[in-house]
């Protein structure tokens, strides 16, 4: 290591964060040169605690194993279990699912963009963006009852069903979130304090994505067609009509523009669905302590970070004899490490923020000066003012 | 053709390309589904065939399952219309496996996973160190493995009975 490289740790822990992870820096002057991965501040367990409990106690568990994904995180597991029981769940049950994972996709890139717009010190379009998403998210209560942690999907189909009076409210609340995130493409293709601080910014090339297996957004504003719900239709996607955007920047911006696009056509499927949702049954039978025959099954969703996938190895008992969860989030480290090197410190927060982590406030910083012994704090805000200032100079 | 059919071409092809004796077992349980599993001495063989010969070139993860007998390690590997699933056996006394980071560079973190977590050991892997674990984690203790449940993993690593007993 040389005299001009310094070590910066970021992270792990901070109430704010999603999920706390550790990156550590090496940078040389204001150009970060390296970067190092430290994840597991959150691991819980879960998959062991899963092996020890019934399907439908880890109904439970897998719901809570990310608070903006909940209900993608259900749908796989889910559909996992049916897989293996071979059962086929009601048709009527499959649009709900739908439904209410695309109206989490909203929330989750509306949720997003804010808090990219705050990183880059545009917080007038952070709270007019979180203001929009409090008409998704009373939606999603309406639907479920719950504003985060629907409990929708269940082994067999969902658990409430969706009320046919209430559907013109639905609809005139989906045209005023796709209204107002079309004036958002707008903002976010023109105002100048985005295109400044996000064009160019955090690049990774197409082959680069497709290397380093990147998933969901990340790929696509790279340019890979890549995207679950046309590679490998689950539920009733392989009928719905609907687009897949790609950019080719591979910049945040792309992300930006992916993301935003996304909620769009989110928007249209949901209406969809409720143009086209059959009548029928919601459920099949499921007992709580009925037995799964032997067997495996993998299970891709796509979540609103990108791929998600579950895995199940059962033994014939009631309770899994493997459960494997990789969550979207894992699979772009290694991409978001190749955004950064070669970037500014001003960067960080903006490029973390860019693949969507389930942390997205860089908490405590400790810039450590190994030559000359030095060392200083800084924390998310400091950062994140410190980014701005930079950019104003 | 359709995709079933296609799916079935790609695992004939694997097939044919290790040799009917080391492919130890195949399915294709319904359509973008497929398990194929071979000897571990095959395994980089058969992950370079399907990244470069049958465009499999998006590694979603690595999964690492305790048997009971040995331990076995699936290789999720994926592309339009295709999730497959390559396994490789690895007997308890001899954990190691090939890295398949050379082929898949983005399997990289995924490999470290299931050495923390199962104590697979992926030879000559660029960068091998804890990914997941605390830094005092005890060694050798590797948790997903079934000789350890919640109880006795909390007596091993806080070295006290605590909690509920499952």
């Amino acid at each position: 290591m040389s005299e001009r490289e310094y070590i910066i740790p970021i992270g792990p822990q901070h109430p704010a964060l999603k999920e706390p992870e550790n990156f550590l820096f090496k940078v040389d002057g204001e150009i970060v040169v390296d970067v190092e991965p430290r994840i597991g501040y959150n691991h819980r367990g879960i998959e062991k605690a899963m092996e020890s409990r019934t399907y439908i106690q880890n109904l439970y568990i897998v719901e809570r194993v990310c608070g903006i994904c909940s209900n993608a995180h259900q749908t796989a597991y889910t559909q996992c279990v049916e897989e293996v029981l071979g059962m086929e769940i009601p048709e009527r049950s499959k649009y709900i699912r739908v439904f209410v994972q695309e109206l989490e996709r909203i929330h989750s890139h509306l949720l997003w963009l804010g808090v990219a717009a705050h990183e880059i010190g545009f917080d007038t379009l952070f709270y007019y963006i979180w203001r929009d998403r409090e008409v998704v998210m009373d939606l999603l209560e309406m639907v479920s009852g719950n504003r985060c942690n629907y409990a929708m999907p269940t082994i067999g189909g969902v658990r409430r069903d969706i009320s046919k009076e209430n559907f013109p409210m639905y609809h005139k609340m989906l045209d005023t979130l796709h209204e107002r995130t079309l004036y958002y493409l707008g903002v976010c293709a023109s105002e100048k304090t985005i295109l400044e601080r996000a064009a160019g910014v955090g690049v990774t090339s197409k082959a680069d994505a497709i290397r380093l297996s990147a998933a969901g957004p990340t790929a696509r504003a790279s340019g890979v067609e890549s995207d679950i719900r046309k590679d490998s239709p689950y539920l009733i996607y392989d009928e719905i009509p609907f687009k897949m955007y790609t950019e080719t920047g591979g910049d945040v911006l792309s992300n930006v523009l992916v993301r935003v696009n996304e909620t769009m056509e989110a928007a249209k499927i949901c209406k969809w669905v409720l143009d086209n949702i059959p009548d029928g049954p919601i459920k099949e039978k499921f007992s709580p302590m009925s037995r799964v025959p032997e067997g495996e099954a993998v299970s891709l969703v796509e979540a609103q970070r990108g791929e998600l996938i579950h895995y199940l190895q059962s033994r014939g008992e009631n309770k899994p004899y493997r459960y494997k969860i990789r969550a979207p989030t894992l699979g772009n480290i290694l991409t978001v490490i190749e955004k950064l090197k070669g970037g500014y410190i001003a960067d960080i927060p903006i490029v973390l923020a860019g693949i969507d982590p389930c942390f997205s406030c860089t908490d405590r910083m400790v810039f450590v000066d190994e030559g000359k012994d030095r060392m200083w704090d800084m924390n998310g805000d400091q950062l994140r003012r410190y980014g701005i200032r930079w950019y104003e100079k | 053709m359709s995709v079933l059919e296609e799916n079935n071409k790609t695992v004939e092809r694997l097939t044919e390309h290790i040799g009917k004796k080391d492919v130890l077992e195949a399915t294709v349980p319904r359509e973008r589904r497929a398990f194929v599993r071979v000897p571990k001495e095959r395994l980089l063989e058969a992950a370079a065939f399907l990244h470069d010969k049958e465009n499999l070139k998006h590694v979603t993860t690595i999964t690492a399952v305790d048997t009971g007998e040995d331990l076995q390690v699936i290789y999720h590997l994926r592309k339009k219309d295709l999730s497959l699933s390559l396994k490789v056996n690895t007997p308890y006394d001899d954990p190691k496996v090939p890295s398949i980071t050379g082929v898949y560079n983005g399997a990289a973190l995924y490999e470290r996973e299931v050495y923390d977590l199962m104590g697979v050991v992926p030879e000559d892997h660029p960068d091998l160190r804890r990914l997941i674990l605390a830094d005092e984690w005890p060694e050798g203790v590797f948790p997903l493995r079934k000789e350890w449940d919640v109880k006795s993993l909390r007596k091993r690593v806080d070295g006290e009975e605590w909690g509920r007993n499952e």
